[in-house]
């Protein structure tokens, strides 16, 4: 169960961070997937810096995502950052040839009598604080909601859009860059890796978004999707 | 009508100049950018005719190959299951077709690794795939480039029929379409259907080449494929073609150095994608 | 030939029509009125494109209501629309044959496309793509799809609106020649002076009502 939770918060979190691209940002991230692997790759090759280097090079990869996506609809926006997700995806590949699936050690701990990962519990903790601060972020700050509401017209009210989704997308791909180099132990690091997650954080998002348009309340319905998609793909597999 | 004719002219140049050289290599290589050159004009007539851009036609091309691998008979199902998933996706519109369409061959790319059979105490598939006879290079070549031959010159026919007038028209305007008695969900079955056909086709052609399948036919790589060859060669019926071959004999001839190298290029074809459809729509009109 | 009992429209809580009954026997109607008084959404009813909340709607002597606009449209209704709905990426004369496909072949449908192009004053354009033509010629090239499809009724919808008086004066040309091959319409549009030279009779609609003007 403890496990279950903890990668319901992941899925949670990154269910987030995909809708708060899509509704702020204006795309459906797919570089999200690659951002993930990278940080992974990052704890392989430096584990005492890797959340530093993880953060530093997620918020740098978004906001080049960003940058390059400024004045495009969605979907030209969505398909230029799955072009980003393949560059990164065989930069990586081409850097890393000597092993396809790399293994890292993780130390595990009892808790009512199931073994959990020290890395997933790290994860969990960091990504619940950070969800519970961006939050309290969004229920503070009433331009998130009036550009999530209404891009062109929070524009014309002279709201900096520009800025708000340049942050959005460089802060959001960095703590999925952090969250790869955190889970990195837990799983066998390869290219492609970060896809499995992006496409369940995308089907929850999806679910999730029927709560509404504007407001917290879709990304607090990330968390018991989350959480009945884990428990379902775990009862069946 | 002048530059149809210069198209049809270099297709059967490209398609002749393998017979002449007659080296393995590159009857081999010309046979794979044959197969996705069909695959390519699936997705071309989808998205241009009828205008549903999807990043999926590797579904079709998948499930067809998997289909025939396992069992032949199963062919008519897989055909009309791609048609059916095509059609529910569509429910969600044409914005949301190209991703809604991407995730889902994202999610059968996984499920594939988990398609096995057990025969006679024998497991068989999964990562490893299926196998099957394969017909020759030779014979894959000819039959390939008959296929694309064939379905080329019958897309540009289909263009100047009642049915064409008609896709292109729900294309363009389904409220106006319907305004004058067509009956635009029909329209776009038969859009799918004729599609679906062209990639089911290029999926039979992939397996009685290669004699096996396995889940990397369901790959991003081969899913986005189209996307990326149309958008290198431009915006006619022979850009998908050119595309492909372009991806393929890059491919190849760097693989010795820099394995899966035309992954590069998708990559910067992707990220250039507005700016390239921008120029190509400039230079058509 | 046309009924409507009884027809009313609701559209997020605001009531666009409010139990309409409209009767037309045959000729040309004009309907005029202000912005929302939902001149456009009972052209839309009719046609198929809205369904309403209540009522029904007859056609010679068949009840459509709630019909597809596709089903309408073969019964021998069709709409030009107020703002143009050309099909942008084919030409004009494909533009009209694509209406008589529902009863001819390609080529038939081609050579009936020619003589509608004429007849629209639109022949010498008619290999130019339909996104390239000027707002008058797009409301004549929707005439010219609509007249395509051999209605027995037309609904055109503000079919003066952001013409000049030029273009306007042709559209007014083509509607009489239209009137004269003994083509039954609605019209509609803002002011009834527009309707003048067309119209046999018209009405008033205002705030989802209408009457006789």
């Amino acid at each position: 169960m403890i496990s279950v939770l903890l990668t319901a918060i992941f899925f949670s979190f990154f269910a987030s961070a995909v809708l708060l691209n899509y509704k702020i940002g204006r795309l459906l991230n797919l570089s999200f997937a690659s951002i993930f692997t990278l940080g992974a790759y990052l704890y392989f090759f430096n584990p005492t810096a890797a959340a530093l280097l993880a953060l530093i090079s997620g918020c740098a990869v978004g906001a080049v995502v960003s940058t390059a996506t400024r004045k495009l609809s969605i979907a030209e926006a969505s398909i230029v950052s799955l072009g980003f997700a393949i560059a990164i995806e065989e930069f990586l590949r081409i850097l890393y040839r000597t092993s396809y699936f790399l293994v890292m050690e993780s130390s595990y701990v009892e808790i009512i009598g199931e073994a959990v990962s020290v890395h997933e519990i790290t994860n969990g903790a960091v990504l619940a604080l950070l969800f519970l601060i961006f939050t309290a972020i969004h229920l503070s700050r009433r331009e998130l909601k009036f550009v999530e509401d209404d891009w062109e017209l929070a524009e014309m009210y002279g709201v900096d859009t520009s800025r708000i989704r340049l942050l959005t997308i460089s802060i959001s791909s960095g703590f999925i860059c952090l969250s790869g180099a955190i889970l990195a132990p837990t799983q066998s690091v390869f290219p492609s890796m970060g896809w499995s997650s992006t496409v369940t954080a995308v089907i929850i998002a999806s679910i999730a978004a029927s709560a509404g348009n504007a407001g917290v309340k879709k990304y607090l319905l990330t968390l018991p999707v989350a959480i009945a998609y884990t428990a379902i793909l775990r009862w069946l597999f | 009508m002048v530059v149809l004719k210069g198209d049809f002219a270099v297709i059967l140049a490209i398609l002749l100049l393998p017979l002449f050289i007659r080296d393995s290599f590159v009857v081999s290589t010309a046979t794979l950018a044959v197969i996705y050159s069909i695959l390519s004009l699936s997705w071309f007539f989808m998205e241009k005719e009828a205008g549903w851009n999807s990043l999926a036609h590797s579904i079709p091309f998948g499930i067809a190959a998997y289909a025939i691998a396992i069992n032949p008979a199963l062919i008519i199902p897989a055909f009309s299951l791609s048609i059916l998933l095509f059609t529910a996706i569509s429910f969600f519109g044409r914005d949301k077709f190209v991703f809604t369409s991407f995730i889902i061959a994202i999610v059968l790319w996984y499920l594939s690794h988990y398609i096995t059979l057990s025969l006679n105490g024998k497991v068989t598939g999964g990562e490893e795939g299926f196998s099957f006879q394969s017909i020759g290079l030779w014979e894959s070549y000819l039959l390939s480039s008959s296929v694309l031959l064939i379905f080329f010159t019958s897309f540009l026919l289909l263009r100047r029929t009642g049915l064409g007038l008609k896709i292109e028209a729900v294309r363009d305007d389904e409220i106006a379409a319907r305004s004058i008695g067509i009956h635009a969900f029909k329209v776009r079955i038969v859009s799918f259907t004729i599609s679906v056909f062209a990639a089911t086709v290029a999926g039979i052609c992939y397996l009685l080449y290669f004699g096996h399948v396995s889940p990397e036919i369901f790959s991003i790589e081969v899913a986005l494929l189209p996307f990326v060859a149309s958008l290198i060669a431009g915006n006619r019926w022979i850009s998908p073609i050119i595309g492909c071959y372009i991806i393929v004999i890059v491919s190849r001839a760097f693989s010795g150095i820099l394995p899966e190298t035309h992954l590069l290029i998708y990559a910067a074809v992707l990220i250039l994608s507005p700016k390239l459809r921008r120029w190509w729509n400039a230079s058509t009109h | 030939m046309l009924q409507l009992i009884d027809v009313s429209k609701v559209y997020s809580g605001n009531v666009v029509l409010r139990g309409i009954n409209f009767r037309l026997e045959s000729g040309f109607a004009g309907i005029y009125g202000p912005n929302g008084s939902g001149k456009s959404t009972m052209l839309k009813i009719i046609a198929g494109i809205e369904k309403p909340d209540c009522g029904r709607i007859f056609f010679e002597g068949e009840d459509i209501t709630g019909k597809s606009p596709e089903k309408v449209a073969r019964m021998g209704i069709s709409i030009v629309h107020q703002i143009p709905r050309p099909f942008r990426n084919m030409s004009v004369i494909e533009n009209v044959a694509t209406s008589f496909l529902m009863r001819k072949s390609y080529r038939e449908a081609m050579e009936l496309a020619l003589e509608i192009c004429e007849f629209i004053g639109l022949r010498n354009k008619m290999n130019l793509k339909a996104g390239l033509l000027s707002q008058g010629e797009l409301r004549l090239l929707e005439i010219g799809r609509a007249l395509a499809t051999q209605p027995k009724l037309m609904l055109l919808d503000e079919p003066f609106s952001g013409l000049d008086v030029e273009n306007a004066k042709r559209v007014i040309r083509i509607l009489k020649k239209i009137k004269r091959e003994g083509v039954n319409a609605i019209v509609t549009a803002h002011r009834m002076k527009l309707l003048r030279d067309v119209a046999d009779v018209s009405y008033q609609m205002r705030g989802g009502r209408i009457a006789e003007g």
